[in-house]
């Protein structure tokens, strides 16, 4: 086993949470006000209700090999290479959004915050904490999160308390004003961020009461649908659509029209850095699937020594995958659902689902005397 | 076996490396200019069109006056600077030449544009105040008939600079409510709603006029001769500046004004004078407490028209007229007769936005809300559409108490 | 040698398991039953203690039927002189006092000894001459007869001690105000004092080749982890050293992390404390010549409680719980959060106060990094300079260290007067950690944020404390995480860790402890209201 330890229902509900909200609610705002206008909040839930599904795909899946990470089980369904070579997909999926996230991070943090400082210097500083984490393991990143989590709760709620007195709701209406459609293809992108849920399918046998691992998981979408609809409504009704359309990142904007009594206000750095906290334990999650899933596939003794490569990987990637923030904002909202989605969230867990069935029932193939021979 | 801590050292150590050469966005609070206010001016006809003065606190300026024992009279800690520019940002490039200091936006508190400049359009000062990460959306937009620069070269009168000034001015617009002063992001949010158009609060710089001379004006006799002794001028914060899309369309008074925020349901207090039931010359004045309001569209096939409803609270704030208005029909005949005081004023400020084919109240909004179908199909025409429409208004307003009065002073 | 040492350390003085330790070291017997005349061990003895070492008291007597020779092995200055004069030689010289003095022969003299002639509250038979000089050692006093290979050991020990005082680390305006000695037998005393109950128990081990000191650890039998009890008998029986002079010496070499800044044992002066601490279901380590004892496990939030928050309202403890834990965050940020948002976030600031800052920054010729680090490196020599003089020349220092070199440095433009104020509540912050050692972790650590602060604006004090809660997340004391109830915790006990709740309400201990009895009372019982007949009696006597 490379992970010793173990992590508490509890802590898999604040991960899976953190780990889709943190950068959710940063693009996802701005890029469904685009596609569905007013009814962006309700796209934001139905998207995210879509996480409910690669949750049960990838639960169904954890059921049958108890004990084992989606890279362990891989091999047993597709057998040894083909297993082998899905694995390494899903490594570079999990790197793939480590870089991603670290992307929007800086990105973020150069347009918002510290104009001049160079991109390179956040992904690197970040990703070498994030490292860190990894280093020691699942369960610290869980331990540190459960303080995270309470910030950001609090930040958040904060936050839309504070607006509260600006909002008008009735910028949410008309309701359903081209049909349901654009909101069906603004879902799309909510999607994609709830589909990251795959990588509960890496932590899954690090849990200690795995039969609650279908409740805390859809607890943990639920929340974070509600959060983000929330937050989706807030730029709405402070901003109307047509605005929060044409924001970069509006949430960092409702915080910045926080004036109450002259003394609440101009804290927005404060709620950054609550974010900035989420998005290192969210970079940290997927860095540590990726490494673990290294771990896994070259059979290490321990997945500590992938850590540093792995780290250099999604450093460079986060600055050369994009030519700018266009480009990324552009990739996350026309590719990356359907990469995402097809592939890694849907595509590929339903694939093994059905043949680890039909190895079942229709070759009679046990997959309990595979666990014995490994 | 591999060392854990081997690695952490090597990340740690990268780490270090990319942070030595760090500090890019590092300024020491001293290099800073800070700036208060933004006034735009518009010059016609030239290559660089936007004349941009920028008002900046000293802050030595203020740590003197405070330890200065001997000076009576201390020096004012504001300062500004002007020049022009192709566009507001390479004007504040250009305005960089004659600072020793690094412009900083993020404390500055308002806009003032320039009638011209607002004829030309606010979308460019919009942009500005969106895009820069500095500036907050937060600041106020205010509309000057006249120069803007103009408004930056007075003295303040009550605080130590002249932006507290005006920012004292905007919070106690709410007093009267014949100002409504807003934020950036609420103009651009009716600029961006269909149906809707924006307005802004108008400040003005007007002759400083001493008490003889407000005497003399109502005896009758002409002031303007006066002008010269008093070039002193007092900054003044009333009426209203309306948009039609992004250009100033034109100015509503200060009762229009009281009008519209009948109408958004934004009056927080005002004292309005009223006519006595019993001695019609004499005027009682009530000073408003609640109000609301609900805008109701009423769409018969092409037929529009909207009902608006008007709730509202009062109480007896003076009564020179010395008339016993305790009974209860009395009380009711002052309610009508508020109610009539509130009606006229909010269907002026109705005519006026009418004249000007402004919608600033968002009526085109409601339609878009209640039939976003049929609003698409009048929305190319809705400027003109607005200005016939009609509408009902129906105020119904109370008087809740007399103040500490229940009685006028008995004559003997 | 080594072997008796090794001996020796698994020694209880109390239980003598002699036969044990013969059948394991036969050698050693063999060696004992060459030296069986008195006077050969005599000289053994001062073979072993040196002829020259002067405290070393032999007296060498005889029965009074001469046929028994007696030599009294004692410590002047440790050994109760009147006891020994009394109860030991005398009885043995003389058979005025007791009747069977002079039946002593070589062959009965130990038993005729232990059983009916010396007196004393106890009264070991030692087989082993090295085992009998460490006790003496200790202050016991051995009796060696001539002929006989055994030893008597009495119980003697009677040294100059300190009284029992309040402890001054640790005051408190309400609750006991005794605090730990550097005795050990008064320490266990007063534990026992606390606790009189069966279960509480006391085992000893010796740890320091040279120092031989005793450590005791106690717990409660019947509520503290046996898992628990096993690694600390497993840790401190590991320890291989010199010397240990001090609690913290164990605690160093128990400890979890020796690579962390942060205390991962906690130590208390205060009885009630330890004993408090026993009653969680922790254990409480008391070593021999110090009055600091160490509780395990510790997480972080005892840190922050002091005793007096169980002993005043729970409205006021709960309280202070969070004003510590505010002023904690105050005591490792302020100073780095000010340098980032001076130089890197000024439009955090209000107006008002940017343009004051600003006015006082005017003509300081360092930036604002450099005013934070020269004030907090002047604040440390203050208060270092101020610790190691006497209190009263230490009061001298910090007036003209703070008002006057504080003062003059403002008027001459070298700092800015909100620095001072900066680090002058940072300082005052510090202080308030009820905890000594974690304060001092902070203000450590404060250094780096200041610098992190200064490259990186508040995204590097954020990445230095993201680094802090990787450390401390990792932590671990005795399998307990070191944040523990916050994280990991039930809500019950995350809760505790910021409000102290109405004993009325403490139904159970902490339960990331894993004791054996989780709980502390039944339910809650709200005393019943006096019955009506009383409260009539009551009033009519206030009437009268």
């Amino acid at each position: 086993m490379l992970e010793k330890g173990k992590i508490s229902p509890r802590q898999v509900v604040e991960l899976i949470f953190i780990t889709i909200i943190a950068t959710a609610i940063l693009i996802v705002p701005a890029v469904t006000a685009d596609k569905a206008g007013h009814d962006a909040w309700l796209a934001a839930f139905i998207g995210s209700l879509f996480g409910i599904v690669t949750l049960y795909l990838a639960i169904k899946l954890g059921n049958k090999f108890p004990d084992k990470t989606i890279y362990q089980y891989m091999e047993s369904i597709l057998g040894k290479y083909p297993g082998k070579l899905a694995s390494l997909a899903y490594v570079w999926f999990f790197l793939h959004i480590a870089a991603i996230v670290v992307r929007e991070f800086g990105d973020f943090m150069t347009t918002a915050i510290m104009v001049l400082t160079p991109l390179s210097f956040f992904a690197i500083s970040i990703i070498a904490l994030s490292a860190l984490a990894v280093i020691r393991g699942l369960e610290v990143i869980a331990r540190m999160n459960e303080f995270i989590i309470i910030l950001f709760i609090s930040f958040f709620l904060l936050v839309i308390t504070l607006t509260f007195n600006n909002w008008q709701l009735i910028n949410l209406l008309p309701f359903l004003t081209d049909g349901i459609t654009p909101v069906f293809a603004a879902a799309a992108v909510p999607a994609s961020w709830h589909g990251q849920i795959i990588a509960l399918a890496v932590i899954l046998p690090f849990m200690t009461r795995p039969k609650r691992a279908f409740a805390c998981g859809s607890t943990a979408v639920i929340c974070s649908a509600l959060f983000l609809t929330l937050g989706i409504a807030g730029t709405l009704a402070i901003f109307g659509p047509e605005m929060t359309a044409s924001f970069r990142f509006p949430f960092n904007l409702l915080v910045r029209t926080i004036n109450l009594g002259k003394i609440l206000t101009r804290f927005e750095v404060i709620v950054v850095a609550t974010w900035v906290s989420s998005v290192f334990i969210k970079t940290s999650v997927f860095y540590y699937c990726a490494a673990m899933g290294i771990g896994q596939i070259f059979n290490l003794r321990e997945y500590r020594p992938a850590v540093l490569p792995l780290g250099i990987i999604i450093a460079s990637l986060s600055i050369l995958l994009f030519k700018d923030v266009v480009e990324l904002v552009d990739f996350l909202t026309n590719s990356w659902p359907l990469y995402s989605i097809s592939l890694f969230s849907l595509g590929l867990p339903l694939l093994l689902l059905i043949v680890a069935i039909v190895r079942e029932k229709v070759f009679g193939h046990s997959f309990q005397e595979d666990k014995d021979g490994v | 076996m591999f060392k854990c801590w081997q690695l952490v050292l090597i990340c740690f150590f990268i780490a270090s490396l990319s942070v030595i050469p760090g500090c890019w966005d590092h300024s020491e609070i001293e290099e800073m200019a800070l700036i208060r206010a933004i006034a735009v001016d518009y010059v016609e006809g030239e290559r660089s069109p936007y004349l941009v003065t920028i008002h900046v606190v000293r802050p030595g300026g203020i740590a003197g006056s405070s330890e200065s024992a001997g000076g009576g009279d201390s020096e004012s800690p504001d300062r500004i600077f002007s020049a022009t520019g192709a566009t507001i940002d390479l004007a504040l490039q250009n305005i960089t030449f004659f600072l020793s200091r690094r412009i900083f936006l993020a404390h500055n508190e308002f806009v003032l544009m320039g009638e011209e400049a607002a004829r030309q359009g606010i979308y460019p000062a919009m942009d500005f105040v969106l895009r820069d990460n500095e500036l907050r959306l937060t600041n106020f937009l205010l509309i000057v008939p006249g120069a803007a620069h103009e408004i930056l070269a007075q003295r303040e009168q009550l605080e130590t600079g002249l932006s507290e000034e005006i920012l004292g001015m905007i919070a106690q617009a709410d007093e009267s409510s014949e100002s409504d002063p807003i934020e950036f992001f609420k103009i651009m949010r009716s600029l961006s709603k269909p149906g809707q158009d924006a307005f802004a609060a108008v400040i003005n710089a007007v002759p400083r006029q001493k008490p003889a001379e407000f005497a003399t004006q109502n005896n009758g006799a002409a002031a303007e001769g006066n002008n010269a002794t008093n070039t002193a001028k007092i900054l003044y914060l009333s009426g209203t500046a309306a948009f039609r899309g992004d250009k100033l369309a034109g100015y509503l008074d200060k009762t229009e004004t009281r009008g519209l925020l009948w109408l958004n349901g934004d009056v927080r207090h005002t004292t309005l004078a009223i006519s006595d039931p019993l001695k019609p010359s004499e005027f009682v004045s009530v000073y408003i407490t609640h109000s609301q309001t609900r805008i109701t569209p009423v769409i018969k096939n092409d037929n529009i028209s909207f009902l608006i409803d008007v709730k509202t609270e009062g109480n007896i704030y003076h009564q020179p007229s010395l008339s016993d208005l305790s009974a209860t029909e009395m009380s009711e005949k002052l309610n009508s007769a508020l109610s009539a005081v509130v009606k006229k004023e909010i269907e002026g400020s109705l005519q006026k936005m009418q004249e000007l084919e402004s919608d600033l109240v968002g009526f085109g909004n409601s339609i878009y809300r209640k039939d976003p179908k049929k609003f698409k199909k009048i929305k190319k025409q809705w400027p003109e559409i607005f200005s016939d429409l009609t509408f009902q208004v129906h105020v119904e307003a109370n008087i809740r108490r007399t103040g500490q009065l229940a009685k006028p002073i008995p004559e003997h | 040698m080594k072997n008796a040492f090794s001996i020796l350390k698994k020694l209880l003085p109390k239980t003598k398991t002699k036969k044990q330790e013969q059948e394991k070291h036969p050698q050693t017997k063999e060696k004992q039953s060459n030296i069986s005349s008195l006077s050969q061990r005599v000289d053994y003895i001062k073979e072993k203690l040196g002829y020259d070492t002067n405290d070393v008291v032999i007296r060498q007597f005889s029965s009074s039927n001469n046929k028994v020779h007696f030599a009294v092995l004692y410590i002047d200055g440790m050994a109760d002189k009147q006891t020994i004069n009394d109860n030991i030689i005398r009885p043995a010289q003389s058979d005025i006092i007791s009747n069977f003095a002079h039946k002593l022969t070589p062959q009965n003299a130990l038993s005729l000894l232990q059983e009916h002639i010396t007196s004393g509250s106890e009264i070991a038979v030692v087989p082993d001459i090295d085992q009998a000089i460490s006790l003496v050692l200790g202050g016991d006093t051995a009796l060696l007869i001539g002929g006989e290979n055994k030893i008597l050991v009495y119980g003697t020990r009677s040294f100059a001690q300190r009284a029992v005082q309040e402890p001054e680390t640790e005051a408190a305006v309400r609750g006991p105000r005794e605090g730990f000695t550097e005795t050990l037998r008064t320490n266990t005393s007063m534990l026992r004092r606390r606790i009189s109950h069966p279960d509480l128990r006391l085992e000893s081990f010796f740890v320091g080749r040279y120092t031989q000191t005793e450590v005791v650890i106690a717990y409660i039998h019947s509520i503290a982890n046996e898992h628990l009890l096993q690694e600390v008998r497993r840790r401190i029986a590991s320890i291989d050293t010199d010397s240990i002079l001090d609690s913290s010496y164990i605690e160093e070499f128990i400890e979890d992390n020796p690579y962390s800044f942060f205390p991962q044992i906690e130590h208390t002066e205060r009885a009630d404390k330890a004993a408090a601490a026993a009653l969680d279901g922790r254990v409480v380590i008391i070593v021999n010549n110090t009055p600091f004892v160490l509780i395990v496990p510790t997480n972080f939030f005892q840190f922050l409680q002091a005793a007096e928050d169980y002993y005043e309202r729970p409205y006021i403890g709960t309280f202070l719980r969070l004003l510590r834990l505010f002023l904690l965050n105050i005591a490792l940020m302020l100073p780095a959060v000010y340098v980032a948002v001076t130089t890197f976030h000024q439009e955090m600031l209000p107006t008002a106060l940017l343009l004051s800052v600003a006015a006082a920054r005017e003509g300081i010729p360092l930036p604002a990094v450099g005013e934070a680090l020269i004030m907090e490196t002047t604040f440390e020599i203050l208060r270092e300079a101020g610790t190691k003089l006497p209190k009263t020349v230490g009061q001298a220092i910090s007036i003209v260290g703070g008002l006057v070199i504080g003062d003059a440095a403002i008027r001459a433009g070298i700092v800015s007067p909100a620095m001072v104020i900066v680090v002058a509540t940072t300082a005052i912050s510090t202080f308030a950690i009820p905890a000594f050692n974690a304060s001092i972790a902070l203000r450590l650590l404060r250094f780096p944020l200041i610098i992190l602060g200064a490259i990186m604006g508040l995204y590097g004090v954020l990445w230095g404390l993201v680094f802090i809660l990787i450390h401390l997340c990792s932590l671990q004391s005795f399998g307990v995480p070191y944040l523990s109830p916050l994280v990991h915790g039930s809500a019950g006990d995350m809760a505790e860790s910021f409000v102290r709740p109405h004993w009325r309400f403490m139904l159970r201990r902490p339960s990331l402890l894993a004791v054996k009895n989780k709980q502390r009372q039944p339910g809650i019982s709200p005393p019943e209201a006096a019955p009506a007949a009383e409260r009539e009696l009551t009033h009519e006597n206030t009437e009268e």
